[in-house]
């Protein structure tokens, strides 16, 4: 299954070039994904993300402490946008400094959980966001993809090949 | 090298149009709060640890602080302003310049000769040198204005 990495237009900006994981499959991002599964549900709380998404593309970047760190495998860079105080919409994404970031999808996180894999959605969500992080780090090392020089683009072959997809 | 079309999300974009204008200001501000105390922390060489202990907080505390999400109370902002030893609340009104504009008109029917003096060069330079004199009346009134604010000399 191939997969492509996509800039969100609408909110890059001169803060940080945010893009998301389109599969060849589904013809939409996993970010839009988990707008569709999240607006009806949790409307205020996913407003808030976008804007928040919005202000660190425009404005102050990818800063570490606006992300929950180490969600992933160590050192492979997937993090989570901390939630709004008394909220749980979690969404996963890569971080490459504060001028890149890759979303991925997320969901609800229950109150009685502590760790993501007691839920299947996150866990799912979580796997998929450390399988792109795996894969663009082997296109990296292969030298395929690569950071522009300012830092703020991939450059390169931005189609993945994902051999686990199901 | 190749890089990434810009893809346009119309699911996106329905969202971004809903966001209140008022509810945009009060995020950007609580999210650039965030990252002004995090700089000044790491100028300082700081660590969360360190800065907690300072504070007398929870690091637990200090990183709910700086997620961007948190709404400071005045109280927080201004233990923040002294450990850091920055400003992040400034109510001083700032002091508005006055300005005093004079408008002087002098007028008197035209006698024949006169008229012709408007061509006259020396004429032109007596004008100048009034118009230059109530300049210099202007700019000291506003030299006083600005070191006494409330009072005003003539």
């Amino acid at each position: 299954m191939k997969i492509r990495l996509v800039k969100l237009g609408q909110l890059s900006g001169n803060g940080a070039s945010i893009y998301s994981v389109v599969y060849e499959s589904d013809k939409t991002t996993l970010f839009e994904k988990f707008i569709k599964e999240n607006r009806n549900s949790f409307k205020s709380e996913l407003n808030n993300i976008i804007l928040r998404l919005k202000i660190i593309g425009k404005e102050t970047g990818a800063r570490d402490h606006f992300f929950k760190p180490n969600q992933g495998a160590p050192g492979d860079g997937v993090w989570a946008l901390y939630d709004k105080p008394n909220c749980k919409l979690r969404l996963y994404c890569i971080q490459y400094g504060t001028t890149l970031l890759v979303l991925g999808g997320g969901g609800y996180k229950p109150k009685n959980i502590r760790a993501l894999q007691e839920d299947t959605k996150l866990t799912k969500e979580n796997g998929i966001m450390r399988n792109v992080s795996r894969l663009i780090n082997i296109k990296m090392s292969e030298g395929d993809i690569s950071f522009s020089e300012d830092h703020y683009e991939f450059e390169g072959n931005l189609k993945l090949n994902d051999q686990n997809y199901e | 090298m190749s890089k990434a079309k810009e893809y346009i999300s119309n699911t996106l974009e329905t969202l971004l149009i809903d966001i209140n204008p008022q509810e945009e200001k009060k995020v950007i501000c609580r999210m650039k709060l965030a990252a002004r105390i995090d700089e000044s922390r790491k100028k300082k060489g700081w660590n969360k640890k360190e800065f907690a202990k300072r504070l007398n907080k929870q690091p637990s505390e200090i990183t709910k602080w700086l997620s961007g999400t948190h709404n400071f109370t005045c109280d927080t902002l201004v233990d923040i302003q002294e450990v850091l030893g920055i400003e992040l609340i400034n109510i001083e009104e700032k002091q508005r310049e006055q300005v005093i504009q004079f408008h002087i008109e002098i007028s008197k029917p035209a006698m024949e000769y006169e008229l012709s003096c408007l061509e006259n060069i020396e004429f032109k330079s007596n004008f100048y040198n009034l118009y230059k004199g109530l300049s210099s009346l202007k700019n000291t009134i506003k030299v006083y204005q600005k070191n006494e604010s409330e009072k005003i000399y003539f």
